[in-house]
């Protein structure tokens, strides 16, 4: 097997969802911390899953998606309060992430969404000691050698 | 279709349908195409085909979706979004979704899709989708000549993937044609044609060949030419030896064996380079050998109509010259493993048999031709473009036969020695690069045992005293060290100057002469 090479700026990372229950941690309340007053308003309980109709921005096409995901991609994660320079960083990626629906995102990109500090130090965070709010390398995505 | 260029070009040529479509094509064609002639019918085929799909759409006063209108089942829409592709309503349903407010959910039907694709409809919020829409908007992403120009490269390598594997197309480097309108051209034929070559004793074109063989006129002529070729090229004893773009067939049995297998004497072992002065940089680019290169000797060089080479005991021993890219730039392109052509003697006007050769980069059939002009190692050969097509001058610069002292080289006792000998000679030579050998046999059992030595150290520290001794000054041009060891070992210039220059043994004196340092004299 060939071994992975270090992450660099350009290694895509995402959220791990099993390192939520192996922590003990609630996504879910996670998610429903980062939703506007609006988005909580509709959605009293993170603890509710309700799916809902979610309109694509290119396509127009519906599909059935979980209501905070939905939220968190189409409105809140859009507000410009959603990260802010006040935003402290390991949440800023956090959320940068959750806006873009776990999709997979480089410390170079995280770095263009969320306006703040640089790719290297970005990387940085992501590759300390301990792993912030399940953010990993993206699996399938780490450059081989 | 036409909105999906990734997906849809990038596979265009792979499909059944595509494959059915060239067939019809080379069926009425009746003669062969070569891939991008094909790649270009398919995508210009493909074009006109959405074009009209899409004006029978725009006949049928298809709307375009728009997440906005409202839609009912049973009415057809068509989704610029997805392609132009076209969709059926088959049912309708109230959104649900607190935060987006009162919409609709339409479940549209695909040809090519098992499940309803859901759409919103009755949806007034901001999308891109809900801007106007000008009655025009329904045209492709692109023109056939767009098509073409971006993916023609693409659909083409598909298409050769695809054809090479199907029963029904056959080809000929990047001609394709139909198996079943293949003439049919018996072993009769092939026998006949073998004869003709034989008795012309040259190569001969397809269309010679065609004369010859007078085969009935049931097919087009050049559908004739492929299938004589494709059967030509299926039979072991013809190979096709013709520059690009010419077919010219000759029969393997009567080319020499040192234009179908490279000699031994040729071989070079990889031997490390490093970093010249400019004084040995430039005297190894005069000697340029394609034993230093590691290349296919097809690189681009300006072209020349005369290049002059020295002759090494190598390719004299071989009967051959180096095909360096200069000498290469004098004949017309090939990219078969051999081109023949003729050498023409720019004396005698004597016309002798020449193959070029890609593997091992090299000209061959001028065993006798060295032979009867007794030329020695570092004789001057000059080769110039011919004044027909596949025609290659050569000359030799002859001089009145006088006696010279010339160095002498010898195997005797597993060593190689020189002496200093009067020998006759006829032609003009390197001074430096000139050894007349005169045991063929000696040097020959020398090579053998050098053949699997990989350090150029050794047999350096046994020849440079040897050449030493023929001197008053006691140095030796790097030439000459060169010729030297290329007497027992093909080695390219490059090679033996770097094994010199990085040696503690020798020294450099200047003009490209080396002499023994002191250590090494004691």
């Amino acid at each position: 097997m060939a071994p992975i090479v270090r992450p660099d700026i350009h290694t895509p990372f995402h959220i791990d969802f099993g390192w939520f229950e192996q922590n003990g941690r609630d996504l879910r309340e996670e998610m429903y911390d980062a939703l506007c007053e609006e988005c909580r308003a509709l959605y009293p309980s993170p603890a509710e899953k309700r799916l809902v109709d979610r309109v694509d921005p290119e396509t127009a096409q519906v599909m059935r998606v979980d209501a905070l995901w939905e939220c968190l991609a189409d409105h809140c994660g859009q507000k410009p309060g959603f990260i802010t320079p006040a935003t402290p960083l390991t949440t800023a990626i956090f959320r940068a992430l959750l806006a873009n629906e776990n999709r997979p995102l480089t410390p170079e990109q995280l770095h263009r969404r969320i306006g703040k500090s640089n790719p290297n130090s970005i990387l940085r965070v992501l590759m300390g000691a301990q792993i912030e709010n399940g953010i990993v390398p993206a699996e399938g995505d780490g450059k081989q050698v | 279709m036409v909105g999906q260029p990734t997906d849809f070009w990038n596979q265009l040529g792979s499909n059944d349908a595509d494959v059915e479509h060239l067939y019809g094509f080379l069926l009425e064609r009746g003669t062969p195409a070569n891939s991008r002639d094909l790649a270009v019918n398919l995508i210009e085929w493909r074009v006109h085909e959405e074009e009209r799909r899409l004006a029978e759409i725009a006949a049928r006063r298809a709307p375009v979706y728009q997440p906005k209108e409202t839609y009912s089942v049973g009415q057809s829409i068509l989704f610029t979004a997805l392609g132009n592709r076209e969709g059926f309503v088959r049912r309708v349903r109230d959104a649900d979704n607190p935060r987006l407010g009162l919409f609709q959910v339409i479940g549209v039907q695909f040809d090519d899709e098992p499940n309803l694709l859901e759409f919103a409809s009755s949806y007034a919020a901001p999308h891109p989708l809900n801007q106007e829409i000008a009655p025009t908007a329904i045209t492709l992403d692109l023109t056939a000549e767009q098509a073409v120009e971006t993916f023609a490269d693409k659909v083409r390598g598909n298409l050769v993937q695809r054809l090479g594997a199907d029963k029904e197309f056959v080809h000929l480097g990047d001609q394709w044609y139909l198996k079943g309108l293949l003439p049919e051209i018996n072993p009769g034929y092939l026998n006949l044609a073998e004869a003709a070559v034989e008795q012309t004793g040259d190569a001969m074109t397809t269309g010679e060949l065609l004369k010859i063989l007078d085969l009935p006129e049931t097919e087009k002529r050049s559908a004739m030419r492929f299938g004589l070729n494709l059967a030509l090229s299926h039979d072991a004893r013809f190979e096709d030896v013709g520059p690009m773009n010419e077919t010219r067939w000759f029969l393997v049995r009567l080319e020499p064996p040192e234009a179908h297998e490279r000699p031994g004497i040729l071989d070079a072992n990889q031997v490390r380079t490093v970093p010249l002065s400019s004084e040995l940089e430039t005297i190894a680019d005069e000697l340029v050998d394609k034993a230093d290169s590691v290349g296919n000797g097809h690189q681009s060089v300006a072209p020349r109509d005369e290049v002059t080479l020295i002759l090494t005991y190598p390719h004299r021993r071989a009967g051959t010259l180096p095909l360096t890219p200069l000498v290469r730039a004098l004949l017309p392109d090939f990219s078969h493993p051999r081109l023949r052509f003729t050498f023409v003697d720019a004396t005698t006007e004597e016309k002798v048999a020449g193959y070029a050769v890609t593997e091992g980069n090299y000209l061959a059939g001028l065993t006798n031709w060295f032979a009867s002009r007794r030329l020695s190692p570092g004789a001057y050969i000059t080769l110039r473009r011919g004044p027909r097509p596949l025609t290659l001058i050569i000359e030799y610069q002859s001089q009145r036969e006088r006696s010279l002292w010339v160095r002498v080289a010898r195997g005797i006792n597993g060593r190689l020695l020189f002496s200093q000998e009067k020998r006759p000679l006829s032609h003009k030579y390197d001074e430096e690069m000139l050894i007349v050998v005169a045991d063929p046999v000696g040097l020959d059992a020398l090579a053998r045992a050098q053949a699997e030595q990989r350090n150029l150290q050794p047999l350096l520290d046994e020849v440079f005293p040897e050449l030493a001794k023929l001197s008053s000054s006691g140095h030796v041009h790097a030439k000459t060290i060169f010729s030297a060891v290329n007497l027992v070992r093909r080695t390219g210039p490059r090679a033996v100057f770097s094994a010199l220059a990085e040696s503690r043994s020798f020294a450099s004196v200047g003009g490209g002469y080396f002499m023994l340092n002191e250590e090494a004299r004691r």
